[in-house]
């Protein structure tokens, strides 16, 4: 390529692009330069000078962090210049003698930057016959994260990170020189939702996450590759998991998922320093008004009749019988109890419990995600605050904003990006649709939001929860799509709802409308294509689900539930909901520790929690992520698969895909996703965006 | 020399802007801003004057990068943050002849095209910050200031920020952020002021004695300026001498004064004609020289040939009972207090460098320490991102080499044999 540039680094020619930073130059060979301060998603500032490296015509040492490459610069690190070893020996040696060396009590010890370079760099002893400067510690800098300044050498990763990615400046330099130590305003807290990404970033160990520290030690773990089941992000993360227990959770970067980060939501849901509730580990079947424990064969036994019973019983109507499933539930999971409930119950009565269905893509939406947000020149939020949400959507956003995209808003414009926003307009309720309604006008008349959109050329447009639900809502988007798809603009738009799996849910056919691969259940040929697939029949009448689904059963129509992984009767039901769960003749859940609905059921089975599962999850984007069971389940408690398919074979249902394998091949069959997922491993297997 | 700088500052009342005016204040901007720009730029550059900061960069250069495309705003900042120790001798000019540096700064944003200047002033210049705060009050009032200065149609607005006590906010770029309201810390360079410095804009950043020089040349011309000092410098300087002599002060000379005649004419010798030991030419920054260095002529190039460096004009003079180890600690103590802490040498360095200087005058010295003052200064030299740790080094590796002798008599004795006063001064 004409504009790339060529320089020498200790001898060998090198072809970088420009803009390259030395470091990386050098690393694209293999030419490690230590370094503590650069992170490569940081702007460098170039601190800690352990990078020095030498340039011809250059008469000082130069940080290699900051420097871009030119052409013809001929560069020396340390495997060719003596200068060079000695400044870096230095650096280190000067890093060391303040800091405590309490490496085997220290949680970084094993996995720490600091050691590592020391002893890859640094001198073998020390020289430093003085005191050592003291600092108090730990101390709390927010709700999560605690530092030891002595161990602290001021790199500022964790501060450029609150400030540049994060973009919550909470924590900073305060004091001078050797005085001086990383702290909050006074008064304030960091409680950043992205604040536990410092302690991963951290070079040393300064920062410390409270509910790992003093737990393990790095080389006492296994670093387990998973999905993070907290949101519909679908973070790509590590479980570090020692004797069978999770000790905390890393990231693992997916530049198409997370760019490496994690949000505390996601990162501190694992706490080991808090107790856990007690699991579910045996079967309970309602007996004479009480929950009792019984085998598993009874409790499928059980379940079975019952549920027989009510469905075969003469004269009954299709839909007797309904499902409701939770978030965290996998696609396998999802797949495989729609597929019974439609083949084996003649029931279409599937309801997804974990926030909005994607539903609306079929109407023209797209799925959006973070790679449209990186191709995006323009941004409109409706109604949706990813903030809250979809964190990590958040720092997307953030960084879009920072290389240049604009960012509108329409909705509740006191949401954090708002100030980010060249573009606001606040509506809510059903003034909404009216605000949506009149910016597709503005779009050719030029005015307004309508006009800042239509300067894009690559739009996202993205639905929050509520917009996504409210129907007129949702066909003004699609007017507003169409008005801004012309004159060579591109529009993307999607939902940015729903929880977790909630793209899963709909994707597997687990909607009261769609079969899986979004086959509309009026749609005869659609339906026909998952009849041959499943040789059964589906019945033709769209199902219920929702509140829709309780009410039935109040009206004792539905008299039958299984209830997934959810826990619909720990929400503010209405008088009529309630009822309906009160009224069904037989209410199974599966469930990993007693919930309020467990305690209303029937039959209750003890269910494998998130990490006990192997199976797949969909994200926002309609990525499908596969992942594996990071600890094992306890003794008695089965997987929703094995669950399904023992009361399939209980009941002598026609299931023929038992196998995980067979069943994940059906799947790919009927869902195009899916089956995608199956070209490359879930997410990226590259490792963590640690660095050195 | 006629003095040309302090010329006015004995006059009472010259911050008052009548009195001012009525000595001769402002007489000079008629005739500058009715010159173009480029040629006000290239008469300085005609002048010879260089940076009286420390660095002595071509003022005349520096203008010429930064002035550029008309339509770019940028600044022009002076840098009155006054604080190398052992320097105090823009302060007659701030105190007493504020009116000369505002015309002064008037003046260089014509010749650069900055219609925004800023004063940065040293925090602990209270009384010279209420005095310059107060000219700059009373210039707006005269329509020195503002948006049509006296009607010429030249636009030239002034701030006086003050600092908040920081030594390493005289440090051009740690002073930038300062002004824009950050934690005072260097940036890296490149890129450099003159391309992106204040808010983002290229900015010029003079000393006030640089600056105050400007309004003089407009008057006299570029010929008349290199009359005075040196073919490589140029003009008057700014002397500033404490220490061991009879009449401290502040000492308008021309460039390339022997030091000798400084010391020994100027300022009326060593009291108790005691021996001199050591003389810190230009601030604490600067390496010490010894008796043999006595007759460097006091300029940019004769003083870095005689392995210190011309700096600030901050002249410090011990003489033979000063300890010199005491000296250095002294001075290491500044700096340790000063590092802003940004970059891992200067931190720990200086730290390092202040405990160990601290030990060998308590008497905990150990031969292999001096070896070792050395190392560790040379892992600091030009390894950081601003000058601060290479001025903080000099004293060290001055005072090791050239009093080695002194050094080793503490190892060898167990602590510092000078007289209690200078070892409790040096406690103090």
């Amino acid at each position: 390529m004409a504009d790339m540039i060529t320089l020498t680094i200790d001898g060998r020619e090198i072809v970088v692009p420009p803009g390259t930073k030395i470091i990386e130059a050098a690393g694209s060979v293999g030419i490690e330069i230590p370094r503590f301060c650069y992170h490569p998603k940081l702007t460098p500032v170039a601190v800690c000078r352990c990078c020095l490296v030498e340039v011809e015509k250059v008469p000082k040492l130069i940080p290699a962090c900051a420097t871009p490459v030119s052409a013809g610069m001929v560069v020396r690190t340390r495997a060719t210049s003596e200068k060079v070893r000695k400044a870096q020996q230095g650096m280190i040696e000067f890093l060391l003698i303040n800091h405590p060396l309490d490496c085997p009590v220290c949680d970084k010890g094993g996995e720490c930057p600091l050691q590592d370079q020391t002893l890859a760099y640094g001198p073998g002893g020390t020289r430093f016959a003085e005191k050592k400067y003291h600092f108090k510690k730990p101390v709390p800098l927010g709700p999560h994260i605690l530092i030891d300044r002595e161990r602290c050498i001021l790199c500022l990763r964790c501060v450029q990170f609150q400030r540049e990615i994060a973009q919550h400046p909470q924590i900073s330099v305060t004091y001078r020189g050797r005085d001086s130590f990383i702290d909050t305003a006074p008064g304030r807290t960091l409680d950043s939702n992205f604040s536990g990404n410092t302690v991963e970033i951290c070079p040393v160990g300064a920062l410390t996450g409270r509910h790992y520290r003093f737990r393990a030690r790095p080389w006492e773990y296994e670093r387990k590759p998973s999905i993070c089941p907290e949101c519909a992000c679908g973070c790509n993360i590590y479980t570090h998991v020692r004797n069978g227990e999770i000790l905390r959770v890393a990231s693992r970067e997916n530049p198409l998922v997370d760019d490496g980060w994690l949000c505390d939501r996601g990162r501190f849901s694992v706490r080991p320093d808090e107790p856990a509730p007690p699991r579910l580990t045996t079967p309970l079947v309602r007996i004479n008004g009480r929950l009792m424990p019984v085998s598993w064969d009874g409790a499928l036994e059980f379940a079975t009749s019952a549920f027989r019973k009510i469905a075969q019983a003469p004269g009954r109507p299709e839909g007797v019988v309904g499902a409701i499933a939770g978030p965290s539930t996998t696609n396998e999971e999802l797949y495989l109890l729609g597929r019974i409930l439609r083949t084996s119950y003649s029931s279409n009565n599937l309801s997804f419990d974990g926030g909005a269905s994607s539903a609306l893509r079929s109407a023209g939406f797209a799925p959006v995600g973070a790679p449209d947000i990186d191709w995006a020149d323009t941004i409109l939020l409706i109604a949706s605050d990813p903030s809250r949400d979809l964190p990590i959507l958040d720092l997307r956003i953030k960084k879009a904003v920072r290389k240049g995209a604009r960012l509108a808003i329409l909705g509740n414009t006191s949401i954090e990006l708002a100030s980010l926003a060249a573009s606001t307009i606040q509506a809510a309720g059903t003034d909404l649709a009216r605000a949506i309604e009149e910016i597709a006008r503005n779009v050719p008349a030029q005015t307004g939001q309508g006009a800042f959109l239509s300067s894009g050329k690559r739009i996202v447009v993205a639905l929050g929860e509520t917009a996504s639900r409210d129907k007129t809502a949702v066909s003004e988007v699609g007017k507003l799509i169409s008005a801004l798809s012309k004159d060579g603009r591109e529009v993307r738009a999607g939902v940015f709802a729903g929880g977790t799996n909630a793209a899963g849910a709909v994707e597997m056919g687990f909607h009261p409308e769609y079969l899986p691969g979004l086959r509309r259940i009026d749609d005869v040929r659609a339906k026909a294509q998952v009849e041959a697939v499943w040789s059964a029949s589906v019945a033709a009448k769209a199902g219920l689900a929702g509140s829709s689904l309780l009410c039935s059963a109040a009206h004792g129509e539905v008299k039958a539930l299984y209830v997934m992984g959810a826990d619909p009767a720990s929400r503010s039901l209405t008088p009529e909901e309630r009822e309906g769960l009160k009224r069904l003749e037989c209410l199974v859940v599966t469930t990993d520790r007693m919930t309020k609905t467990a305690e209303m059921a029937h039959v209750v089975f003890p269910a494998a929690a998130f990490w006990e599962k192997t199976g797949s999850l969909t994200n926002v984007a309609v990525r499908v992520q596969r992942f594996e069971a990071a600890v094992p389940p306890p003794p008695g408690v089965k997987s929703d698969v094995d669950i399904l398919v023992s009361l399939a074979k209980a009941g002598c249902l026609p299931l023929s895909k038992e196998s995980p394998a067979d069943l994940a091949e059906e799947i790919a069959r009927l869902s195009e996703p899916y089956a995608r997922s199956f070209s490359g491993r879930t997410g990226s297997p590259a490792m963590s965006g640690r660095e050195g | 020399m006629e003095p040309v700088l302090l010329k006015r500052i004995d006059i009472p009342g010259m911050a008052e802007i009548e009195t001012a005016v009525a000595n001769g204040a402002y007489a000079n901007l008629g005739k500058g801003l009715g010159m173009k720009p480029a040629d006000l730029l290239e008469l300085v550059k005609a002048s010879g004057l260089r940076g009286r900061g420390g660095a002595g960069f071509p003022t005349g250069a520096k203008w010429g990068f930064a002035a550029g495309d008309p339509k770019t705003p940028r600044y022009l900042v002076c840098n009155a943050d006054e604080s190398e120790p052992g320097t105090f001798k823009d302060r007659p000019i701030l105190e007493r002849d504020p009116h000369l540096l505002l015309e002064a700064m008037i003046l260089s944003g014509h010749a650069i095209g900055a219609e925004y200047g800023y004063i940065y002033i040293r925090g602990e210049y209270a009384d010279a910050y209420r005095i310059l705060a107060k000219a700059v009050e009373q210039a707006y009032e005269k329509g020195f200031l503002g948006n049509d200065i006296q009607g010429s149609g030249t636009r030239f607005e002034c701030v006086v920020h003050r600092g908040a006590g920081a030594y390493i906010c005289g440090e051009e770029t740690a002073l930038l952020e300062s002004i824009e309201g950050r934690r005072g810390q260097p940036r890296n360079k490149p890129p450099f002021p003159a391309n992106v410095g204040l808010f983002g804009k290229p900015t010029v950043i003079n000393n006030v004695e640089t600056l105050a020089n400007v309004p003089f040349i407009v008057e006299r011309g570029a010929e008349w300026f290199k009359s005075m000092g040196t073919e490589k410098a140029a003009g008057p300087k700014l002397f500033c001498v404490s220490g061991r002599v009879n009449k401290p002060g502040v000492y308008e000379l021309a460039m390339g004064t022997p030091l000798r005649t400084l010391i020994k004419d100027v300022c009326g010798g060593v009291p108790g004609a005691k021996r001199i030991k050591a003389v810190i030419p230009g601030g604490v920054s600067a390496a010490f020289l010894g008796p043999e260095d006595l007759d460097v002529k006091l300029d940019f190039e004769s003083v870095a040939a005689a392995g210190s460096m011309f700096g600030s004009g901050g002249v410090i003079v011990l003489d033979e009972d000063d300890c010199i180890v005491s000296a250095t600690l002294n001075i290491m103590r500044f700096f340790k207090h000063e590092s802003c802490g940004k970059c891992t040498p200067c931190r720990e360095g200086t730290y390092w460098l202040y405990n160990a200087l601290h030990r060998i005058e308590e008497g905990g010295g150990r031969p292999e320490d001096l070896a070792l003052l050395l190392d560790i200064a040379d892992n600091i030299s030009g390894k950081s991102c601003c000058p601060l740790a290479d001025g903080a080094i000099s004293c060290v590796v001055s005072s090791v080499k050239k009093f080695r002798a002194e050094y080793e008599r503490h190892i060898r004795e167990g602590g510092c044999s000078f007289a209690a006063r200078e070892a409790g001064a040096a406690k103090a």
